[in-house]
């Protein structure tokens, strides 16, 4: 087992890795920009080192500053996290040639991944079906003709791409050209690489994915699927498993393509196979990601597996300690993104400090948080607050209870966060119905508006009282008297700016 | 003791006056009255009663702003003096194109005098790195641009103002 790992990314994922390598009895490094000298990952390390100035450019993507960090203080692994350097196989093989070891993939297999050539070709061949595409070149000219081979509508994907960055919708040719210049540039930014490819658009498809692990000695096993159709954007912000689409026929062939998407490039650790399914449930390959996943923790709570700690064990040279008959689905979760966003406008990031987070505590109730109060949600990073998760017995009983831990969720200050949002599109005849395809949020929120009803007395009265009892309360020496305590986080703490 | 507070709720100003009686406080909100119990805790909150009745809640303040959450819903309150004045003529602001949220002008698509028809892409903004179309609303003609390609704007600033291309 290593002796100590050095987490090379931020926010609530390094908080997540931190507390599995503390179980574990690893110490930790964290690495963190100007932004993010204060927040929450960096106080929970054993060490932490400053890598540069706020843009991840300069600092979350600096593979430099991250590997001489790890050396002078005698790391012997790294886990990426998500995003920033994790799908990144030269940043592997930098890794593994300074003789620490990578947690996660070998380079060799995240290349072929993260080529959508080289994966389409390795998916064919291991008889995976795939999309419909073009990528035989990345020429605007060639683009256009092959879109219109292909026929409207259709997508223009970044080579490099995820989460929706540098992927756009073109329903009319008209479109194509703004888009293909827009998705360039978006695409540059986001990945330092132009790249673009055409894909056949499947219209009103589930996303469901499969959690896969694959340990050195050539065991695969996949952890099942989930459902991640409720998009905004193109971005996942409600997952679920089980899918409510799937039975246990068709669980078994998408679960079989994983394991054979996996094993056809030679894959070890944690991976995702991404599948869209059809009306008439045909399914495509779509992506893998070679890393783990955002809503990584639904699958933890319903297999009863901890992901980090089995990609740990895995990356130093661990079995896998079970085999695919032992694995079993328990219940049934469901992830939100809290997101500091304006779903009314579009939801275009609305960011702010948060005076104030409360967040809900109770049976089968988690949070992976990486803003908490005091904290500022700043233009540099991803606008993610938290990740809501739930585990019921079933699906309704999981239903209610995320609705109840969005309720008792409270975020106070200038953010404007999703969480009425979200309780309504739990709400949604479609949503309970387990009908929703990714075109739910465009076709049943496109005009959602918040409840803009006038605050009740009782809310006017908690203002007034809070003001006039602090005014004659001394401050408590614990700090107890928050709203009128000279020493209150946000008072003491005006002009960090902790980050996200 | 009697304390009164004023609260800008939307367009319309709320008073409330809080008195001290026995072990409770009694609040006016505009001409209701409630009897209240209240007790602080921490980190900004508040349990109540009135009556049978029981409600915990969660107040932050920051500057002029009282952020109130309760029974799973937050709401904003100002000081009604700190409101913010509008400014400009009114048919200026209202084809004033603003930043919604900060970020950084990638770059500026028109120049005054330009005639723009409804849909055209005036300004691309990048933000939270994702590109953002600023497009106009309507035709018309552009009366002033308020960026330059390269800037850092903060929410609400005015990118570009439209008008009908009439003389005034």
């Amino acid at each position: 087992m290593f002796n100590k790992i050095l987490i090379a990314n931020r926010g609530e994922i390094a908080v997540r890795i931190i507390r599995a390598c503390q179980e574990m009895g690893v110490a930790t490094v964290a690495v963190y920009s100007d932004a993010d000298e204060c927040s929450l990952h960096v106080t929970l390390a054993d060490q932490a080192v400053n890598i540069g100035p706020p843009p991840p450019s300069e600092s979350y993507l600096r593979d430099d500053h991250i590997l001489d960090a790890a050396r002078r203080l005698g790391c012997d692994a790294i886990h990426p996290g998500y995003g920033f350097l994790s799908e990144n196989p030269d940043f592997v093989e930098m890794t593994e040639a300074a003789g620490l070891a990578f947690i996660g993939p070998p380079a060799q297999a995240m290349r072929v991944m993260g080529s959508k050539i080289a994966a389409r070709a390795a998916m064919e061949d291991a008889g995976v079906p795939v999309v419909p595409g073009y990528q035989a070149s990345g020429d605007d000219q060639d683009l256009m003709q092959a879109a219109h081979a292909l026929g409207f509508p259709l997508l223009v994907k970044a080579t490099a791409g995820g989460g929706g960055k540098g992927m756009r919708v073109v329903n009319d040719p008209a479109e194509l050209s703004n888009a293909l210049a827009s998705a360039r540039r978006e695409s540059m930014n986001a990945f330092g690489d132009d790249r673009l490819y055409l894909e056949t658009l499947i219209q009103q498809p589930h996303h469901i994915e499969f959690q896969v692990l694959a340990d050195r000695y050539g065991h695969v096993v996949h952890l099942f699927e989930r459902e991640c159709s409720v998009q905004r954007r193109h971005q996942k912000i409600i997952e679920e498993t089980p899918s409510p689409l799937m039975d246990p026929a068709l669980r078994q062939r998408m679960g079989e393509a994983a394991v054979a998407a996996a094993q056809a490039v030679g894959y070890v650790n944690a991976g995702t196979i991404e599948f869209l399914v059809d009306e008439a449930r045909n399914f495509y390959f779509l992506e893998m990601n070679t890393r783990l996943q955002v809503e990584h923790p639904i699958t933890e709570l319903v297999a009863g597996v901890d992901l980090v700690k089995a990609q740990i064990r895995i990356a130093a040279g661990e079995p896998l300690p079970f085999t695919q008959e032992e694995l079993s689905q328990r219940g049934h979760a469901i992830e939100c993104r809290i997101y500091a966003e304006d779903p009314a406008h579009d939801f275009l990031p609305a960011i702010g400090a948060v005076l104030q987070s409360v967040e809900p505590v109770g049976p089968g109730v988690r949070v992976d948080a990486g803003v908490s109060s005091g904290d500022e949600v700043t233009l540099h990073y991803d606008p993610m607050i938290a990740k809501l998760i739930v585990l019921g017995e079933d699906r309704a009983d999981a239903i209610r209870r995320m609705d109840w831990a969005l309720h008792h969720y409270v975020i106070l200050g200038d953010v404007i966060t999703n969480i009425p949002f979200l309780r309504d599109v739990l709400a949604h005849p479609r949503f309970v119905a387990g009908e929703t395809t990714t075109d739910f949020v465009d076709a049943h929120f496109g005009d959602w508006r918040p409840d803009d009803s006038p605050p009740p007395d009782m809310a006017l009265i908690a203002a007034a009282l809070s003001e006039v009892m602090n005014a004659y309360t001394a401050p408590a020496p614990d700090g107890a008297q928050v709203d009128g305590d000279p020493f209150s986080p946000w008072r003491t703490m005006s002009g960090f700016r902790i980050g996200a | 003791m009697k304390r009164e507070l004023q609260y800008q709720v939307g367009d319309r100003t709320v008073t409330v006056i809080v008195e001290r009686d026995g072990d409770r406080y009694r609040v006016r909100v505009g001409d209701r009255e409630h009897l209240v119990q209240a007790r602080l805790g921490d980190r900004g909150r508040i349990d109540m009663g009135v009556g049978d009745r029981r409600l915990r809640a969660y107040v932050a303040r920051k500057q002029d702003r009282t952020y109130v959450g309760l029974d799973g819903q937050t709401w904003t309150l100002t000081k009604p003096d700190a409101r913010r004045r509008r400014s400009g003529s009114p048919s200026a602001v209202a084809g004033a194109l603003t930043a919604t949220m900060p970020g950084l002008v990638l770059d500026v698509l028109v120049a005054p005098g330009d005639v723009v028809i409804r849909g055209d892409t005036l300004v691309l903004m990048e933000a939270m790195k994702m590109e953002l179309r600023i497009t106009a609303p309507a035709d018309g003609v552009v009366v002033a641009v308020g960026c330059e390609a390269g800037q850092v704007v903060e929410r609400g600033k005015v990118l570009v103002e439209i008008g009908d291309g009439k003389q005034n």
